[in-house]
């Protein structure tokens, strides 16, 4: 919302002495967030700017994008100008700068004092100018760079010097509207000047409006059938207008508010609706008037009803929607947009001008229902305060009649209006006050501030009570909200600091959380893994691709370009497409994540027993891919590096072969990780399809488990052993076995062997055609030691035979 | 004897001292301990054919000649033995060829990390929520209208066929649950992950993280609010950030503000990190809506409390001098190998 200076010392004598820019930084730091202050050029600073018409365009013989333009300044002899507009055209009314003004070239830096000039060779004696480079941005906004400002609006004779046009430089303040969603009462610029008031210890008034004298000739009857979402319905008839442009004045306003001028009629209730807050709408009478006048009936839409709005759609409401509406047809969609067929056009002489009041969440949901958003809708959403019709009324009444001599009230004032609220009051202690801010506030104090504010104090010695205005109705509620207001206007600063005073209470241990961390550092720090965060949402496609069916995860009902509706069950294949993004860079990818998935099933109740607010299983997951150009077995190590850390966690996982339910994995590649009785996850290479069809050019080792199941696992208590004080014998033994023997089967039968075996180390596992088809070579490290005395060397050498004969005996293994 | 001794251990000190290579040491350690015709050995051997009286103090002496002169040979031979090294190539800088993989954690963990333990440090609790929640916890516990605009559909993320159920829009939906869980006074941070229905850019992203803190306690001001933000403040950015509070409206706070600190990048001159301001907006914060401690299961007449969030996001951009918000939920290792 912009909001004009000039147009708040309606309401405000804001003195000279005080700086736009300080006006700005304490709307900022005490009510609403300003964006940006600008100031737009006007009197004395256009001076020597005349508006002229474009007679001729001519190529520049020595620029391309360079032209020479004639331009008529109501002088005998039309004057040539080199200019390099974009949207220059014949007829075009323009600004002409003549030599001596001053100009801000495109709109930058100091002004600078124009010159007759010389521009690739050719004479240019003057400067046709752009919004901004006449200090005019606000109300002329140029769409591009090298667009000119086009004043064909205009009708002053050429010649005219734009100061008699732009008479008063003036300021606009950019608010941010979101920053004033929750206080209807600044939505224009009389709250804002209360604000500006209230900040600068300024006297706030309002004009003085003279009360609409009841007329007649038309007859004009309200019925208002749904009151809960119109509280309140005025409306007034008024002869003698036309839809001829408004004064310069009021469009010069408009034009700085951000409002485009249209006609009197139509300028005149935006005008009011930008210095108010409250939106209005002018029906054309005579289009509505049946024999007996015209009867207005604000009701809910009926199913199927259409209306054709201004902005040249058709529009169906829903019936909970409210519309205004004569015997025959809805006239409007109430509080968001009017009906094309009751508009003021070119023939409108008398109309009916409308102010309202209706209930704010309704207009929200039908703006939304109907997909359009309006100024009046972001006004009447926020729920605006019945007071305000008839003041806005009367204003309106007021300017036309200021426009138009002939202007009358030829009807009674209509206002239909359920009981208004009674005023709503609070009670202010000093220990409150001191209680939610922390810091005491003395009560006269409070009470200026207030009455500044616009509320009504009643104070006693301890204790107040504050009357709320009407305008304040739904934003001040509560003590707290009251405190709001104070500390607004004592400062955030003069609020001191202190710290909360807590009990030490009982730790509560939470395993997940600290496992969850321990993963983190472990996976990264020991296994050279990086976490990687990708989305909760999955395409449906890599889905597919990783053989998971779409239909098992839950979708999103408004995902953002259908690209990734599904929430991610698991973290596997959102992590596959990570490895395709990083496999042309880099030789290894180790990736992994820890976070939620949502499982589809049963869902966990909510301990109120309301259904609504069950949700969803949605345990952490921990997943990891890995794919390397390095050699290796990968899966070996990935499986270890999981199987390991647990193991450092006090978590023993068992390992069992994938019994192939894993479409992802190759079957038979692929293991699950059980702790106790729980399969806890699983770890597999990614099958050659899945690979195609993401594209993924080496082998990928993927796994997850679950960290909820993880956390519930019984760690395994540590026990120390004294360490043996005798030394250790080493003994190397390398043997071929058949490939079907199991790794993890050799290891346990050699350890069970004899008790002098302590341990086995392998260090090396080898393949070859010479071993012959199906054969691999194992090579081991054999610890021998006992704890209470030194091995002699004929004992190893008797276990180490044993040893030999055995792995002979049970896996036909062959000794090299 | 005694003199003689006397001689002959100064004299191997100087030839000890003057051997200029091991072969040299090795000679002069043979002239003096060889085996069989080693000066000090002959003597040592001699004193068995001594008289008691004797022997006791040129054995002595002997003794100690003998761990003089040995001593000196170490220290001498250390001396050669380091030159020798000094005189091979040594490249510090040289690369170790056996790789030890590196990786590491996320930046958000990095820096939700630290945070934690910052507050963990101050007694508050770490919980989090679930992320699919319902409207009730997200929005309607925490006083928002039904009507408040971000519940619009371009904000929040609906769940097809389970009406009233979204991807939270912000960590303090958490804040019901935590008050049920745990009671109070209670002084709880929730950090994590939050979901916006917006499309991304460099600036914009769907997916974030934030940190929720919230304070209930019998006598909360809004004093404590500051004392809080500040110690945050100055553990993020240093001792002599000073932070700046505004209004601002959220339902579930009363009064409500927006935080500013000193701008990390120019301490407060203005630069274009902060446009100009010398201040950067960080927090969202408040004293509790009564209407949400009642929620919460908690006596607003009894009970009162303060709360703020602030994007881990927006943390980690600013400390690391991340321009494009979609790098986070990329994977990509250019970027993860920097953390």
């Amino acid at each position: 919302m912009n909001i004009v200076k000039e147009w708040l010392k309606e309401f405000v004598p804001i003195p000279t002495d005080i700086a736009d820019e300080e006006i700005a930084r304490k709307l900022s730091m005490s009510t609403v967030e300003v964006e940006g202050v600008r100031s737009e050029g006007g009197g004395d600073s256009l001076r020597g700017i005349v508006i002229g018409r474009i007679k001729e365009i001519n190529p520049h013989p020595n620029a391309d994008r360079l032209r020479i333009v004639l331009v008529d300044i109501g002088e005998k002899d039309p004057c040539s100008i080199v200019c390099g507009g974009s949207n220059l055209a014949m007829d075009m009314r323009v600004a002409v700068a003549l030599p001596g003004a001053s100009v801000r070239w495109h709109g930058e830096g100091e002004p600078i004092v124009l010159a007759r000039t010389t521009i690739r060779g050719v004479e240019s004696s003057g400067m046709i100018c752009a919004s901004s480079e006449l200090g005019l941005g606000a109300r002329f906004p140029a769409s591009t760079d090298h667009e000119i400002l086009d004043l064909s609006s205009f009708e002053a004779p050429n010649g005219t010097p734009l100061e008699k046009l732009f008479s008063k430089d003036d300021t606009v303040f950019e608010i941010d509207n979101k920053s004033l969603s929750h206080r209807p009462d600044l939505w224009g610029h009389r709250g804002i000047a209360r604000e500006i008031a209230a900040l600068f210890h300024l006297p706030f008034g309002d004009p003085a409006l003279p009360k609409i004298k009841k007329g007649v000739g038309a007859v004009h009857t309200v019925t208002v059938e749904n009151a809960d979402l119109c509280p309140r319905y005025m409306g007034v008839v008024v002869a003698g207008v036309s839809a001829t442009p408004s004064p310069e004045w009021m469009q010069e306003r408009l034009r700085l508010a951000g409002l485009r001028p249209i006609n009197a009629l139509v300028d005149v209730t935006n005008y009011v609706m930008l210095e108010y807050g409250q939106p209005m709408h002018a029906f054309d009478y005579d289009v509505l008037n049946t024999k007996d006048g015209v009867h207005i009936s604000v009701r809910n839409a009926k199913k199927g009803e259409k209306i054709k709005a201004l902005d040249g759609e058709t529009y169906q409401c829903n019936q909970d929607a409210l519309v205004i509406a004569d015997e025959h047809k809805p006239l409007a969609i109430a509080g968001v947009i009017g009906g094309v067929e009751s508009a003021v056009t070119d023939t409108t002489h008398t109309i009916i001008l409308e102010a309202a009041t209706f209930h704010g969440p309704s207009i929200r949901r039908t703006s939304g229902a109907v997909r359009i958003a309006t100024d009046s809708s972001r006004r009447f959403e926020k729920q605006l305060d019945s007071e305000l019709p008839p003041i806005a009324l009367s204003r309106a009444v007021a300017l036309l009649s200021a426009i138009f001599p002939d202007a009358r009230v030829v009807s009674a004032v209509a206002d239909k209006r359920v009981k208004p609220p009674a005023v709503k009051q609070l009670i202010v202690t000093a220990d409150a006050i001191k209680r939610i801010l922390g810091v005491s506030v003395e009560l006269s104090r409070v009470a200026d501030i207030l009455t500044r504010l616009g509320f009504t104090i009643i104070k006693s010695a301890d204790r107040m009570t504050v009357r709320i205005p009407s305008f304040r109705r739904k934003d001040i509620v509560l003590v707290e909200d009251v405190c709001e207001e104070i500390l607004r206007f004592v400062g955030y600063d003069s609020i001191p600091s202190a710290l909360p005073c807590l009990p030490i209470r009982k730790p509560i241990i939470d395993r997940q959380r600290s496992l969850t961390r321990k993963i983190k550092q472990i996976f990264a720090d020991q296994y050279g893994f990086y976490e990687a965060h990708r989305y909760a949402f999955s395409r449906g496609e890599t889905l597919s691709a990783c053989g998971f069916d779409s239909a098992e995860h839950f979708e999103l009902a408004n995902p953002i370009s259908d690209e990734r509706p599904y929430l991610c069950r698991s973290l596997i294949p959102n992590l596959l497409e990570a490895v395709v993004h990083n496999q042309q860079k880099e030789k290894t990818i180790a990736l992994f994540e820890i976070a939620r998935v949502f499982l589809k099933g049963a869902m966990l109740h909510d301990q109120s027993g309301e259904k609504m607010r069950d949700i969803p299983e949605q345990p952490p997951f921990f997943s990891c891919v890995y794919s390397s150009k390095n050699k290796g077995n990968h899966f070996a190590f990935v499986r270890d590096a999981i199987t390991q850390m647990c193991a450092g966690l006090g978590i023993q996982l068992e390992i069992k072969k994938a019994d192939g339910a894993h479409a992802l994995y190759v079957k038979g590649r692929a293991v699950d990780f059980y702790c106790g009785q729980t399969h806890v996850g699983t770890l597999g290479i990614v099958s050659l399809k899945t690979r195609l069809a993401l594209g993924i050019d080496e082998s990928v080792v993927a796994g997850e488990i679950d960290v909820t199941l993880l956390a519930r696992c019984q760690p395994t208590p540590l026990h120390y052993c004294a360490p043996s004080l005798f030394p250790a014998v080493l003994r190397d033994i390398t043997f071929v076995v058949d490939e079907s023997v199991a790794y993890k089967a050799i290891v346990d039968s050699m350890i069970s062997t004899h008790s002098l075996i302590k341990s086995v180390e392998p260090f090396d596992v080898y393949r070859s055609e010479k071993l012959g088809q199906g054969k691999k070579s194992f090579s081991f490290h054999v610890v021998y030691q006992l704890s209470d005395r030194t091995l002699t060397s004929q004992e190893v050498d008797e276990v180490h035979a044993l040893l030999s004969s055995a792995l002979e005996k049970k896996w036909n293994a062959i000794l090299r | 004897m005694d003199k003689k001794i006397q001689i002959l251990q100064s004299e191997a000190i100087d030839a000890i001292r003057t051997a200029r290579t091991l072969d040299e040491l090795e000679q002069v350690e043979f002239v003096y301990f060889g085996r069989k015709q080693g000066v000090l050995t002959e003597i040592l051997k001699g004193l068995k054919d001594m008289d008691a009286e004797t022997r006791k103090v040129v054995g002595q002496r002997a003794n100690d000649a003998k761990a003089a002169v040995q001593s000196a040979i170490i220290q001498r031979r250390g001396e050669l033995l380091d030159q020798e090294t000094d005189r091979a190539p040594f490249d510090v800088t040289e690369c170790s060829v056996s790789q030890v993989p590196k990786g590491g954690v996320h930046p958000i963990t990095r820096i939700q990390e630290e945070l934690e333990e910052c507050f963990s440090q101050m007694g508050f609790r770490i919980y989090d929520g679930p992320e699919l929640e319902s409207d009730y916890y997200n929005f309607e516990a925490l006083n928002f209208d039904p009507d408040h605009p971000a519940r619009d559909m371009q904000d929040t993320f609906y769940i097809k066929n389970l009406p009233g159920r979204l991807m939270r829009t912000h960590t303090s939906s958490a804040q019901i649950r935590a008050m049920r869980e745990f009671g109070a006074p209670v002084a709880v941070i929730v950090p994590g992950r939050c979901f916006r229905n917006e499309a991304s850019d460099a600036r914009h992203e769907h997916t974030f993280f934030q940190l929720e803190g919230f304070v209930v306690g019998e006598d909360i001001s809004f004093a404590h609010l500051k004392g809080i933000l500040e110690i945050t403040a100055r553990y993020l950015y240093g001792d002599d950030t000073v932070v700046r509070m505004r209004p601002k409206y959220y339902p579930f706070v009363e009064p409500g503000v927006s935080g500013e600190v000193t701008c990390s990048l120019c301490r407060g001159e203005g630069c274009r990190l902060c446009k100009q301001t010398g201040f950067l907006e960080i927090f969202g914060a408040g004293r509790i809506h009564p209407n949400v401690l009642t929620a919460g299961g908690l006596n607003p007449q009894k009970w009162s409390g303060l709360a703020f969030g602030f994007g881990l996001t927006r943390l980690a951009m600013l400390k690391y001098g991340i321009d494009d918000v979609r790098m986070f939920e990329s994977g990509d290792l250019g970027f993860l190998k920097q953390f």
